[in-house]
């Protein structure tokens, strides 16, 4: 790939690009890709091979990653974190010709590792790519089957350039500590691709403790972090933070982040966290990098087209981005349905309003559960809330204190709340089930299975 | 002398180069002598990439990695007979 072979030689071979236990410098990983390209190519990888890649983050995936893509191969970035019966899944769905994956000793889901042992598998039944996609992901899956996204190397190329002109992105000789993963879209392309494009150094933080990551911030003077809320509310929760002071810019993706959350990290930091708004399907959306905008997420990225319909969020896309039949009701005649709703301000900001899946139609009346979720999170002992609407609107809430009662919960919305947006049922759990990614599950079979086991033990 | 293909491909790499890709360039200014690289339009090389994935996906051509670099040291109007004879030639 063209865009491989640029990104690979953009910046001198002294330039720090991979920094955690060791380092890696870009002669060193122009070296380690071409020696993983040979390797692949005597085991057949080619123009148009299929190749499922479940690495864990760590130089190791980098390699790996951008020596299938010097050779032409549609790579498959499949989460490490996903169980057996997901992959195989995926697999059925797919059909990898290899399958490459990180050999099982010795690494911890916590830990980070900068190196893994590869095995590669060769499988009979795969199948060569049928399209010109170099990347293909995975919806995280809230119901049945995942939705298999491709990215052509002409998206991510524009997706790689359109991040450089994003006022806040860093830039030749910034240090950026990287938390998001490197299996999804915001990791890979505005953390790993986008580093490599304009020479910034890449930390990874030892383990996801707010310890090791402040300690990985103070060592490498970083000055750029990347990360989901989680690492947000993980940092701002430390009793002592610790100064900062090369730290300029934070950026939160992935998911919405709770102002409440900035808020306290910038109390902790003296940083407000900016926010970068995308989808899997489509890359960055828009971005606002300087926390200045909250509650508004940022102007359309450079080069985004987007317009608003039926109050939900809809992107230009040259094509369909899904390879099976799955979602391509979400793409017609040249644009994409993210199912985010939002409004645009008069100077074009784009404003989230929640997901437009999560409107919801009782007796006639229309009920955002977003609505009903806010208030629920105010409430000062429940932690994360989850709201479905099945027959009834339900609420499942996670909470440290043994004494919550689901009437303290009913009373407590019912102060602040229309009777109509009141939840009927009301689980609570000590925590809520997340999916690999850290997201919180929305499935409600998942859901009512967690209660249930609550209920039981 | 100009005929109407390359009239459609420089109307599709300007086009692309100010509304696609978001390039501060000013079309009115370019002429066929402008260099597409330094002291020109300045495309650096990663816009470089960009700009010929999207012409290869135009004009239905391939431009091997090799010629990328030529490319690069073009004038828009060398690139626009480039392209127009590898339409021709493919």
């Amino acid at each position: 790939m063209r865009l491989i072979e640029d990104l690979l030689g953009r910046h001198p071979d002294g330039l720090r690009y991979l920094v955690a236990d060791h380092d890696v410098t870009l002669g060193e990983l122009r070296r380690a890709v071409t020696q993983e390209a040979a390797l692949f190519a005597s085991a057949g990888v080619g123009e148009g091979s299929t190749v499922a890649l479940q690495v864990p983050p760590s130089f190791t995936q980098v390699e790996v990653l951008l020596a299938l893509w010097r050779l032409g191969a549609q790579v498959m970035l499949i989460d490490h974190r996903l169980k057996p019966a997901e992959v195989d899944a995926l697999r059925t769905l797919c059909r990898p010709q290899y399958v490459v994956r990180a050999g099982a000793a010795g690494w911890s889901r916590l830990n980070f590792r900068a190196r893994h042992e590869l095995v590669t598998e060769r499988r009979a039944e795969g199948r060569p790519a049928t399209s010109d996609h170099r990347l293909v992901q995975f919806s995280s899956g809230s119901t049945g089957l995942p939705k298999v996204i491709g990215r052509t190397e002409e998206s991510l190329a524009e997706e790689i350039a359109r991040f450089t002109q994003i006022d806040g992105m860093p830039r030749f000789g910034d240090r950026l500590l990287l938390l998001s993963s490197t299996a999804h879209s915001f990791g890979l392309l505005a953390g790993l691709l986008h580093s490599l494009a304009v020479g910034v150094t890449v930390v990874f933080a030892p383990r996801t403790s707010a310890t090791d990551i402040l300690a990985a911030a103070q060592e490498h003077q970083v000055n750029v972090l990347f990360g989901v809320p989680f690492h947000y509310e993980l940092l701002g929760s430390v009793p002592v933070p610790p100064p900062l002071p090369s730290l300029d810019v934070a950026v939160s993706g992935g998911e919405m982040m709770p102002p409440e959350v900035a808020e306290r990290f910038f109390a902790a930091y003296g940083v407000r966290v900016g926010e970068s708004y995308g989808t899997t399907e489509t890359g960055v959306i828009a971005m606002d990098a300087s926390g200045g905008m909250r509650p508004s997420v940022g102007h359309a990225a450079p080069g985004v087209r987007l317009r608003i319909v039926h109050g939900e969020i809809e992107v230009a896309l040259g094509r369909s981005p899904y390879l099976t039949v799955d979602g391509q009701d979400r793409y017609a005649d040249g644009w994409f349905r993210t199912r985010d709703r939002a409004t645009l301000d008069a100077a074009g900001a784009v404003r989230l309003r929640g997901r437009g899946d999560s409107l919801v139609v009782v007796g006639g009346l229309k009920i955002d559960l977003m609505e009903v979720e806010a208030v629920l999170a105010r409430h000062p002992s429940i932690v994360d809330v989850v709201l479905l609407h099945g027959e009834v609107i339900e609420a499942y809430v996670s909470t440290a204190d043994p004494d919550l009662e689901p009437e303290d919960v009913i009373t407590w919305c019912r102060n602040k709340l229309a009777d109509f947006k009141l939840p009927k049922a009301v689980w609570i759990l000590p925590r809520l089930p997340r999916t690999s990614n850290g997201k919180l599950v929305r499935a409600r079979t998942a859901l009512r299975a967690a209660a249930m086991a609550e209920a039981v033990s | 002398m100009p005929t109407a293909q390359d009239a459609d491909v420089r109307e599709f790499i300007l086009t692309t180069l100010t509304t696609e890709m978001n390039l501060p360039v000013d079309r009115e200014s370019l002429t066929d002598d402008s260099p597409v690289g330094a002291g020109g339009i300045d495309l650096e090389s990663l816009s470089l990439v960009e700009l010929t994935l999207r012409l290869e996906r135009q004009f239905q051509i391939r431009i091997p990695d090799t010629d990328i670099e030529a490319i690069g040291a073009m004038t828009v109007g060398q690139l626009v007979a480039d392209i127009v004879r590898r339409r021709t030639e493919k």
